[in-house]
C-alpha cells in the first residue's frame, strides 16, 4: 500500500481575513512497509500534515493518495494513534480495542477473540477486563495502539503517541512500536519532536521546518531495523554511529538558530 | 432525642443542597480537603457536624414549643407533627390520604420530567451540534430560564385550562432549561480526539452519535436531570395552588386555609424528604451508568 502526497499546501483562515500558510509544497512518496518518522519543532505543521493524511483536515491545495485512491476523509485503511489516548472510558479495555469491529457490525464473540489477540500483540492479554481508569498511561497507549491495529489498516498514523509518557515507559513503548512494525509489516508514519526517538525508530527520516513548513531533510535510516534484527533494542543508541547521526541532526536544528 | 448512628463514608456525597451541584464540582474536592486540613475537620467530622446541626434544630424546636414560648397555632411541637404525619398516612386530609396526595404530585412531576427529557435532550443536541439549532433554540431557552414559573402560570392556565395538563406543563417548562443547557454543554465538551478516532475507524454519522457523542454526554444529561428534578419539585406547589383536588402542594395550601399548621409542617417535611430521595436516586443512577466519569 503506497502513500503519495502531491504538492500539498495547508493554510488556516485568520479571524480577520486572510490565511496563514502552515505547510507548503509537501511531496512524499512512501512505499509500503516503511517506518517514516516526521520530525520537527513544535508549530512546524507536522501534526497538521498527519491530520490531513488521516483525512481529519482538508488541504488548501494538493492531494493525498493511498494506492490508487485519493483521500477525501478518514477511513479504516489508515489507523490513528494520538498523543492523548482518546479511549472511551465507558468501555473496558477489550471493548475499546474491539470498537472498530463493533462499527462494522461484527459479532460479539468474534470481536472478543480478535480484541484479545490484539491485546496479546501489545502485551496486555491479562488486562482485557480492566476499566480504562485502572490502566497506567503506557498501558492506555498500548490499548489505543491495539485499537488502531485491530481494523488491520495498511497505514498506521501516529501523532506523538509517546509524548505524554514518562522516560522509562517511553523507551519500552519505542521497542514495542518497533516490534509491532517489524512483525506486521505495516507502513508507519510517526510524528515526534524527539531526536533520539526519530533516529531510533525510523527507516526513513523526514524533517519539517520553516515558516510555512517544508521538507528540510528526507533520508533513510537503519538503526531501528538493525536493533530488531540484532536483538539489541535501545542499546543501539549508545553506538558511535547513532551518536554521530544524532549530532548531525542536532546541528541541523540548532546551528541555524545560533546564526 | 437523636441517637448517634455511625454513617458510612459512602453516605457523604448525599449531604449536598437539594438543588443539585453544577458539573465539574469534583474539581473542587481537593480544595475542600485543604480547607478541612486547615480547620482540622476531616470528611467524617463534617458528617458529624451536619448531624449535630440537625439534632440541634430539633432540640430547639422541641424546647421552644414545650416551654410554651410559641403558641401551637404558629408552631406545633414535633410530637404533634409526627402524630399528624401518622394520621395523614392513615386517615388523610381533605379527601385523600398522604399516599394519594403524594401519588398525585409524583405523577405530575414524573409526567413533566418525561416530557422535559423527550423535548429537552434533542433540543440540547440541536444547540450543541449546529449553528442553526443554537440560533433558533438558544434565545427561547434563555428567555424561559430566568422567568419564575409563577409568572407564566396564569398564561398557561388561560391556554391549557385548569386541568392536569396545565400543571404538568408548568412543571415541564421549569425543568426544560436545565436539561437543554446541560445536554448542549455536554455535547460541546465531547473530546474531538475521541470523535476523530471513531471516524478513522470508519464510523458513520449515526454511529458517531450513538457510540461516542451520546455516551460522552450522558453524565451531563444526568446532572441536568438532577437539577431539573429540584426545579420541578419546587414548581409543584405553585402549580397545585390552582384548582387541584389532590397533591402535597394542594394539601399544604388547604391546611393553611384551616390554620392546620401541623399539616403544613408535616407536608413541608414530606416535600423535603421526597426531594432528598430524588437526589439520592439520581446519584445511584449516575453511579450505575456513568461511574466512569468520576474516575481520573
Amino acid at each position: 500500500m503506497k502513500l503519495n502526497v502531491f504538492r500539498l499546501a495547508i493554510g488556516f483562515a485568520q479571524p480577520r481575513g486572510g490565511e496563514t500558510a502552515v505547510l507548503e509544497d509537501i511531496n512524499l512518496r512512501i512505499p509500503a512497509g516503511e517506518f517514516v518518522v516526521i520530525l520537527g519543532a513544535s508549530g512546524c505543521g507536522k501534526s497538521t500534515l498527519l491530520n490531513v493524511i488521516a483525512g481529519f483536515l482538508k488541504p488548501s491545495s494538493g492531494e493525498v493518495w493511498v494506492d490508487d485512491r485519493p483521500v477525501s476523509g478518514p477511513g479504516p485503511d489508515r489507523g490513528v494513534v494520538l498523543q492523548t489516548d482518546a479511549l472511551y472510558p465507558w468501555l473496558d479495555a477489550r471493548e475499546n480495542v474491539g470498537f472498530g469491529l463493533k462499527l462494522r457490525g461484527i459479532s460479539r464473540q468474534e470481536r472478543r477473540e480478535r480484541a484479545d489477540e490484539a491485546l496479546r500483540l501489545v502485551g496486555l492479554e491479562d488486562k482485557g477486563d480492566h476499566a480504562i481508569w485502572q490502566l497506567s498511561g503506557g498501558q492506555r497507549q498500548r490499548v489505543s495502539l491495539a485499537r488502531a491495529l485491530i481494523a488491520d489498516p495498511d497505514i498506521l498514523l501516529m501523532d506523538e503517541p509517546l509524548g505524554a509518557l514518562d522516560a522509562l515507559t517511553r523507551e519500552q513503548m519505542q521497542d514495542l512500536v518497533l516490534e509491532v512494525w517489524a512483525r506486521t509489516g505495516k507502513t508507519v508514519l510517526f510524528v515526534t519532536h524527539g531526536l533520539d526517538e526519530a533516529l531510533y525508530l525510523g527507516s526513513r527520516l523526514i524533517v519539517l521546518g520553516g515558516q510555512p513548513g517544508r521538507v528540510l531533510l528526507d533520508k533513510p535510516l537503519s538503526f531501528g531495523r538493525r536493533a530488531v534484527e540484532e536483538r539489541i533494542g535501545g542499546r543501539i543508541k549508545s553506538t558511535p554511529a547513532f551518536a554521530a547521526a544524532r549530532e548531525e541532526l542536532h546541528d541541523l536544528f540548532f546551528a541555524g538558530a545560533e546564526r | 432525642m437523636t441517637v448517634a448512628v455511625p454513617v458510612p463514608d459512602a453516605a457523604l456525597p448525599f449531604i449536598v443542597p437539594a438543588e443539585g451541584i453544577p458539573a465539574g464540582v469534583d474539581d473542587a474536592r481537593p480544595h475542600r480537603t485543604e480547607a478541612a486540613a486547615i480547620t482540622g475537620a476531616g470528611p467524617s467530622a463534617q458528617l458529624w457536624i451536619s448531624l449535630a446541626t440537625i439534632a440541634g434544630f430539633l432540640v430547639l424546636w422541641w424546647a421552644v414549643t414545650a416551654s410554651g414560648a410559641v403558641a401551637p397555632l404558629f408552631l406545633p411541637s414535633p410530637e404533634i407533627v409526627v402524630a399528624r404525619l401518622g394520621r395523614l398516612a392513615t386517615e388523610g386530609f381533605v379527601d385523600g390520604t398522604l399516599a394519594q396526595h403524594l401519588g398525585a404530585s409524583l405523577l405530575r412531576v414524573f409526567a413533566a420530567l418525561g416530557a422535559a427529557l423527550v423535548l429537552g435532550i434533542p433540543a440540547g443536541f440541536a444547540i450543541g451540534s449546529s449553528p442553526i439549532g443554537r440560533g433558533v433554540l438558544d434565545p427561547v431557552i434563555e428567555f424561559l430560564r430566568p422567568i419564575p414559573p409563577l409568572a407564566y402560570l396564569p398564561l398557561i392556565i388561560i391556554w391549557a385550562g385548569i386541568g392536569e395538563a396545565a400543571k404538568v406543563l408548568v412543571i415541564a417548562l421549569a425543568m426544560l432549561p436545565p436539561i437543554v443547557i446541560a445536554t448542549a454543554a455536554g455535547m460541546e465538551g465531547v473530546d474531538r480526539n475521541r470523535l476523530n478516532i471513531a471516524r478513522a475507524l470508519g464510523a458513520s454519522r449515526v454511529q458517531l452519535f450513538r457510540h461516542v457523542v451520546f455516551p460522552s454526554t450522558l453524565p451531563s444529561i444526568l446532572t441536568g436531570t438532577r437539577i431539573a428534578l429540584g426545579a420541578g419539585w419546587s414548581t409543584l406547589v405553585a402549580s397545585e395552588l390552582v384548582a387541584a383536588t389532590r397533591g402535597v402542594g394542594f394539601m399544604i395550601q388547604s391546611a393553611a386555609n384551616f390554620l392546620a399548621t401541623d399539616v403544613v409542617i408535616a407536608g413541608i417535611l414530606v416535600i423535603a424528604a421526597v426531594a432528598f430521595a430524588f437526589e439520592c436516586g439520581v446519584r445511584v443512577i449516575e453511579r450505575l451508568f456513568v461511574g466512569w466519569s468520576r474516575r481520573g
